[in-house]
């Protein structure tokens, strides 16, 4: 499968512009990460690909086709977790991923069976909807994305909720369908990405800031991150961004990035998060 | 495939759904409201009581209660944001109509209960008269389809409008209009409602389940139509309304279907067979103007008819046949029939002729316009078939037109071409072809004749006058006949009805009212040498009555009429009125200007009046009959029409009509026998007013029962002037 983003313009009726001009290919198989602030138009580009939108300019070509012409492909290959969503409550477990099969034209009970042990919700199967934790919830609604044998696994925020040990393994488990079909997965939690993404897309304010492999996003960070120890009440030198802040027994050591490092900054070596944090720094500085 | 899976795993959820159970518990409970609160239809037939209107309360209020769920089920996969997943893999129309066909089969399947549930009840309640293919039909017929078309009307307004308050709202508006005066007397504008006047306990039900069915399945069409076309308004692609339709018309086989179901129920409207195009207000002068000339160059020596009763479809096929001579040749002749019966062609000699069917229905007639060659002694042949209809202008009573297998009655249908161009013939030949169980009676007579066609159906033969609508009616009749005053009597009624007749003593009922009669104001002006034939027909409470026979609505002899004390004198008062017509002529109406009509009804409510008076005593005759009548004169006099009539003509076709009739009647029943009474005053009190009335029974005796007498004839036998009986 092979999805073209050509110089997307998306303007919500509210006047509000959400994506400018983006340009993005993506062919299976690849496990992309969309990193981006709230609001920078990560779940619009997500919408636009499983054509829950229209772009207000550009087009979008499924396999070099009309991604609406498509729709129909496009669904049944589709699976999708949106970033805000809700569940039959009354429903089982089994019943409402029986219900979603249906939709996508399942009717292969092993297809259940297997995404609930996926999930790890096989002891729940038989639960109402409505009395299980937000964990549980979310991984229902994972559950039903993985449903079938979908080619384009679009997941956004979909590690939210979970605990620590869930998320690892769900990671993982992207990963490893990612062998097969493009995973585009929209996460705020940086570490995520970095442990799986073979591939990472980051937005701000509608525009793509890096499209890369993220190896690529670190060496371009390379410089550009420090370390020194201040004092309370000391203020942040100009032009940098501090990543992160540690008491120790010299002082609050921080950890900054910055276009110029301050001089009494010691250069250390880049994480992903760093990097994502100087990429969008230096695409609002640019502006 | 996948719709029917999307059909049936949307249907498992609304079982597990609570709010869909407890719609669906609730309107399990909806009937109830039938047998004491909500009363649409008759409540004194038994089938009325313990079956139409439980099934006509479930109807209503089971329909706004899965309008209700409709409306709430399509609103939550929004609010509830389940539509984020649904709608990223399924197409939002497909789900549409997978969820609307799921709600269907739920309350589908919630009527099929409610049928099971109410089954012993009824059973017990209607006791012999239970008919179970009537049972079933008023569930299958009324109910759930009402409720089919109720959910789909509201899925449609909520895809609209994708609001809650705003679909509900409009949703009100629809049930509303049902209920609003001009809406509530048409069989076709009710679609939550059915207009069902009446049950029947002893003759058939059919005209009323092919009317609802009809209703149901135009209704289906329009809703149908409406919810098609919200498929085009669904919101997709976070657009709002306008943006999501022009995206919706896109795929233009929804608009052209959703155009096709709401023209199919159009059509279905203006070509529905039930009830004619005529005017609401019967037109007596068209129907002097038609009996009364003849202008045509054609003489007619010999007519005969064949009419065949086809229950299974309830249309009528039928042939007339006149010898005719004709002298001209070019100018046109017609003949008027009943606007259901489409003509099948016209003949003359072995000439096929070419015939203009005219869009001139009145009074339930519709004139076909042709032109005979010059020819002599000539057979002209008319062959037509059709659902009679029925008059619009009676139509929300419902009586008049039947044909299925208990039942056959074309009373009201002009089922015979005999009101022509030429002119007939004294008496022609008719020939009746009925189910072999049913009795004839044609023109109040019982028929003799008949043969075994050996196909479960008899042929009929008997003699008819032609100046006249020919009135058939067809039932299993009982017959009870006796003698009172003189006159040999034959009460006939649907056989159902032998326990009641004989448990209540009817006959010596009937006799008491025919005694007090002849005492009180002489003997009866019918013609000698003939039985009198009281009738009973299948209708929702009145009554008729001619020279020499009259027809009492069904309800009059239910048990729920006859065993209720605090009806029984409405009861008496019904069959006593119509016995009393016989003494007093029929509806002979002669206007004298303005609305005031001067008909024998004043004296047979008068004589009513009396005969409770004597029976029940003072203060019950003055307070059922006295203060009724001056209290309806008040509200007349009081009404702004009544002072300001020049207004009326602004007001729309149906108001004008419905104030005009209900200002005949109150001149009739009401101003009419407040003027007698006055009368009876001024001439001395009720000995001197019995006297003159057997006066004028004496002196009219010999006229016949055709010539009622006027005004000026009563004010005249009084001594009194038009000027004294004024009313205040």
């Amino acid at each position: 499968m092979k999805i073209e983003a050509n110089n997307i313009t998306m303007i919500y009726p509210s006047g509000k512009k959400a994506l400018q001009n983006i340009t993005v290919k993506m062919e299976s198989p690849s496990l992309i990460g969309i990193l981006g602030p709230n609001g920078a138009g990560k779940t619009t580009l997500m919408k636009l690909i499983i054509a829950g939108l229209i772009p207000a300019k550009g087009e979008i070509l499924l396999d070099g086709e009309p991604l609406l012409k498509q729709e129909k492909r496009l669904k049944a290959a589709l699976g999708y977790l949106p970033q805000s969503f809700g569940l039959y409550d009354e429903l089982p477990v089994w019943q409402f991923l029986e219900y979603m099969a249906a939709l996508k034209g399942i009717s292969n009970k092993k297809a259940i069976k297997d995404v609930l042990e996926q999930t790890n919700l096989s002891e729940q199967r038989k639960t109402r909807i409505g009395a299980l934790s937000g964990g549980q919830r979310q991984r229902v609604g994972i559950a039903q994305a993985l449903l079938g044998n979908t080619q384009l696994l679009i997941l956004d925020e979909p590690t939210v909720g979970l605990d620590p040990e869930e998320r690892v393994k769900f990671r993982n488990l992207f990963s490893e369908m990612a062998q097969d079909k493009i995973v585009l997965l929209s996460t705020h939690i940086v570490e995520d990405v970095q442990s799986i993404c073979n591939r990472v897309l980051v937005i701000n304010d509608g525009q793509i800031m890096f499209d890369g492999e993220p190896a690529a996003l670190i060496a371009q960070t390379i410089g550009h991150v420090g370390v020194y120890v201040s004092q309370i009440g000391d203020k942040t030198p100009d032009g940098c961004q501090v990543v992160s802040k540690v008491n120790t027994a010299k002082g609050i050591q921080c950890r900054v990035v910055a276009k110029h490092l301050p001089s009494f900054a010691e250069a250390v070596e880049p994480t992903l998060e760093d990097a994502y944090l100087y990429c969008i720094d230096k695409g609002e500085d640019g502006r | 495939m996948k719709l029917f899976s999307l059909f049936r795993v949307e249907l498992r959820r609304m079982f597990h759904s609570k709010i869909c159970l407890s719609v669906a518990a609730l309107s399990l409970f909806t009937p109830l409201f039938g047998y004491s609160l909500y009363i649409p239809s008759s409540n004194v037939v038994m089938s009325g009581k313990y079956l139409a209107n439980p099934v006509l309360a479930g109807t209503a209020i089971g329909a706004v209660l899965f309008a209700v769920l409709a409306i709430i089920e399509a609103d939550r996969t929004y609010r509830a944001r389940i539509n984020a997943l649904i709608d990223s893999i399924s197409s939002p129309v497909k789900m549409a109509m997978a969820r609307i066909l799921a709600l269907i089969g739920f309350l589908t399947l919630t009527g099929l209960v409610c049928t099971i549930i109410y089954l012993p009840y009824t059973i017990i309640k209607l006791d012999y008269i239970f008919d179970f293919a009537t049972y079933l039909a008023s569930f299958f017929i009324i109910m759930i389809p009402t409720w089919w078309i109720s959910t789909i009307l509201a899925a449609a307004l909520y895809q609209i409008t994708r609001r809650i308050e705003l679909s509900g709202l409009l949703y009100a508006g629809c049930v509303y209009l049902c209920y609003s005066p001009y809406f509530q007397k048409s069989y076709f504008t009710r679609w939550i409602n059915p207009l069902i006047v009446t049950y029947s306990d002893g003759f058939s039900n059919a005209y009323t389940f092919r009317i609802t069915l009809y209703t149901r399945i135009l209704w289906l069409a329009i809703a149908g139509g409406v919810f098609v076309f919200s498929l085009t308004c669904i919101r997709r692609y976070q657009r709002n309304l306008i943006g999501s339709f022009w995206r919706g018309i896109r795929k233009v086989y929804i608009p052209i279907a959703a155009a096709v179901l709401v023209v199919a129920g159009a059509l279905l409207w203006r070509g529905q067979p039930f009830v004619d195009h005529g005017p609401l207000e019967f037109d007596y002068n068209h129907m002097n103007a038609t009996r009364l000339s003849s202008s045509s160059n054609s003489i007619c020596y010999n007519v005969s008819f064949r009419i065949t009763a086809k229950p299974i479809s309830g249309t009528v096929h039928g042939i007339a046949q006149y010898t005719i001579s004709s002298s001209n040749g070019i100018s046109e002749d017609s003949f008027w029939l009943n606007p259901g019966y489409r003509i099948l062609g016209l003949t003359y000699g072995s000439k096929k002729l070419d015939f203009r069917t005219l869009d001139n229905d009145v009074n339930g007639e519709r004139q076909t316009v042709f032109t005979l060659p010059k020819a002599e002694n000539q057979i002209l042949t008319v062959e037509y078939e059709g659902f009679p209809a029925l008059l619009r202008c009676f139509s929300p009573t419902g009586w008049g037109v039947e044909v299925s297998t208990e039942y056959v009655s074309l009373n009201n249908a002009y089922s015979v071409p005999c009101n022509t161009s030429f002119g007939l013939p004294g008496s022609s030949w008719l020939e009746i072809t009925l189910p072999s169980k049913l009795t004839p009676i044609v023109e109040h007579k019982f028929v003799d004749k008949h043969t075994d066609n050996k196909d479960g159906t008899r042929t009929w033969k008997t003699e008819v006058q032609c100046s006249q609508y020919i009135w058939i009616t067809a039932c299993d009749y009982s017959v009870i006949p006796f003698t009172v005053a003189g006159i040999n009597v034959d009460l006939v009624y649907s056989s159902k009805y032998d326990k009641n007749m004989r448990s209540y003593d009817i006959p010596n009922a009937i006799k008491s009212v025919f005694d007090y009669c002849t005492s009180h104001q002489g003997k009866i002006r019918f013609s000698d040498n003939r039985r009198m034939m009281l009738l009973q027909r299948n209708g929702s409470g009145g009554g008729n009555a001619s020279d020499g026979w009259v027809e009492w609505d069904e309800p009059i002899f239910t048990s729920v009429n006859l065993s209720n004390p605090l009806k029984g004198a409405n009861a008496a008062e019904v069959f006593a009125h119509e016995i009393i017509h016989e003494w007093w002529g029929g509806l002979g109406v002669e206007c004298h200007g303005g609305d005031e009509c001067w008909s024998s009804e004043g004296l047979t409510v008068y004589t009513t009046y009396r005969l409770m008076k004597e029976k029940y005593g003072e203060l019950y005759s003055k307070q059922n009959y006295v203060d009724v009548w001056q209290s309806k004169v008040d509200a007349q006099n009081r009404g702004f029409y009544y002072r300001h009539p020049e207004y009326l003509e602004k007001l729309p076709e149906r108001y004008q009509a419905d104030l005009k009739i209900a200002n005949t009647d109150t001149n009739l029943y009401c101003r009419m026998p407040l003027m007698i009474l006055k009368a009876e005053k001024l001439v001395g009190g009720e000995e001197k007013m019995d006297k003159i009335l057997r006066t004028i029974q004496e002196n009219n005796s010999g006229n016949g029962y055709a010539k009622p007498f006027t005004y000026q004839d009563f004010l005249d036998a009084c001594g009194l002037t038009k000027e004294e009986l004024e009313l205040e």
